[in-house]
């Protein structure tokens, strides 16, 4: 994962004409931040163990912040939506199975949350969202700002479900199984789903970038 | 690199994945949340730290079965005696989901059963239990291959399956099944009416 970050910036530095930005991350856990988590905390947490669900809060909220922050596009919906599904995994811990993984059964949660706040915001589309803004974005350097509010917009023209998909393999980082369990669809739709939030985004991102030269 | 990845697409998820959005007064409020929640009855059955004890959770099955025996005894009706047909009302009906209770807040006894002869234990999980697999275990019966449990339900909907061998998980094949979105597995119904 860090060597794939400095490739980026070697090649961006050579100019190769497929690579559009130079990404310089603060610290390698704004990267790729590490998915796994001890399988014993979430048993733990099972067992009655508020330590174990407070860490478990604690290792997965950023991530899940950050899905939800792009699939609703407003933070105040987001932080509702993760603070949703993690009153959901606390009432529902007892169902989930010692053998299974728990970051599927997470991100499953979240993605019906999400879905869920999608369809009711549109009822209330009319409504002006006012009032502080709860959440705080890491620093980042400004050019490196303007770069990801250019993928943002782009990834925000895509349709719900190829957004979601899209998010969960690249962002997120998980397996078409993985994906297969938390939206309950098939495989070779999904591939589809991803290949074409591709196409779509590569599209769109070249097109910013010539008309930016 | 798979086909799907090529350098833009590498750099656009770092650039989205670059954004963290750290809220620890989000944390904290979860927690607080939850906290705050009032803990049911099974959890504090279920989630104690020493070891489980089933003794302790028959003697309440027990009393709460005898209180709704004495109950339906001086309040049921002969029309519903009929309609029920005695202690396993569920069992004898053609489909599981309705049985009466007789008072609001009063437990009923219903049976459960299933028929599994490679099984070498069952449990019964549901949302009355906490989803524990050790806090309801099934009887073998007379018949080999037949299993039951007697639980004490209030009135209401219940979602229950069970659990052979503490990894396969079974729906009732008697009731109807219900698959929840969230976590993508087939339960059963039982609903308890209330008069």
């Amino acid at each position: 994962m860090a060597s794939r970050s400095k490739r980026a910036v070697a090649v961006a530095r050579e100019e190769s004409p497929t690579v559009l930005w130079a990404i310089q991350p603060a610290d390698q856990s704004t990267v790729r931040p590490s998915t796994d988590i001890d399988p014993a905390v979430p048993l733990r947490a099972r067992g009655g163990d508020a330590r174990a669900f407070a860490e478990l809060v604690e290792h997965f909220h950023a991530r899940c912040l950050r899905y939800a922050r792009y699939m609703l596009g407003e933070e105040e919906d987001a932080e509702e939506a993760v603070q949703d599904t993690f009153i959901r995994v606390y009432d529902h811990l007892g169902q989930f199975r010692p053998d299974a993984r728990f970051e599927p059964w997470l991100f499953r949660i979240l993605a019906n949350r999400c879905r869920t706040m999608r369809s009711r915001r549109w009822a209330r589309e009319s409504l002006v969202v006012t009032g502080e803004l709860p959440v705080v974005a890491a620093e980042a350097p400004e050019e490196t700002r303007d770069l990801m509010d250019e993928v943002e917009s782009a990834l925000d023209g895509l349709p719900t479900e190829q957004r979601e998909a899209f998010l969960l393999r690249h962002v997120e980082d998980l397996s078409y199984e993985d994906m297969a369990v938390i939206t309950g669809v098939r495989l070779s739709a999904l591939r589809m789903r991803v290949k074409r939030a591709c196409d779509a985004l590569r599209t769109r991102l070249v097109q910013e970038q010539e008309r930016g030269r | 690199m798979d086909a799907e990845r090529d350098d833009i697409i590498e750099q656009a998820a770092a650039a989205l994945r670059h954004r963290q959005w750290r809220s620890p007064r989000a944390i904290a409020r979860i927690l607080a949340t939850v906290e705050g929640r009032p803990r049911r009855w099974w959890r504090a059955v279920t989630w104690p730290s020493a070891p489980f004890s089933l003794a302790a959770t028959g003697s309440l099955a027990a009393a709460a079965l005898l209180l709704g025996f004495l109950t339906r005894q001086a309040t049921d009706r002969p029309d519903n005696q009929r309609q029920l047909g005695g202690i396993p009302a569920a069992r004898t009906l053609p489909v599981l989901p309705a049985v009466r209770s007789t008072g609001e807040a009063l437990p009923l006894p219903v049976q459960f059963t299933l028929r599994d002869v490679q099984a070498s234990q069952v449990a019964l999980v549901g949302d009355f239990n906490g989803w524990s697999s050790a806090a309801t275990p099934l009887e073998p019966g007379e018949v080999p291959g037949t299993w039951s449990v007697t639980i004490p339900l209030s009135a209401g909907r219940h979602v229950y399956a069970f659990l052979v061998d503490g990894k396969t998980w079974m729906t009732d094949p008697r009731a109807q099944t219900a698959r929840d979105l969230d976590f993508g597995r087939a339960n059963s119904v039982l609903i308890v009416q209330a008069p």
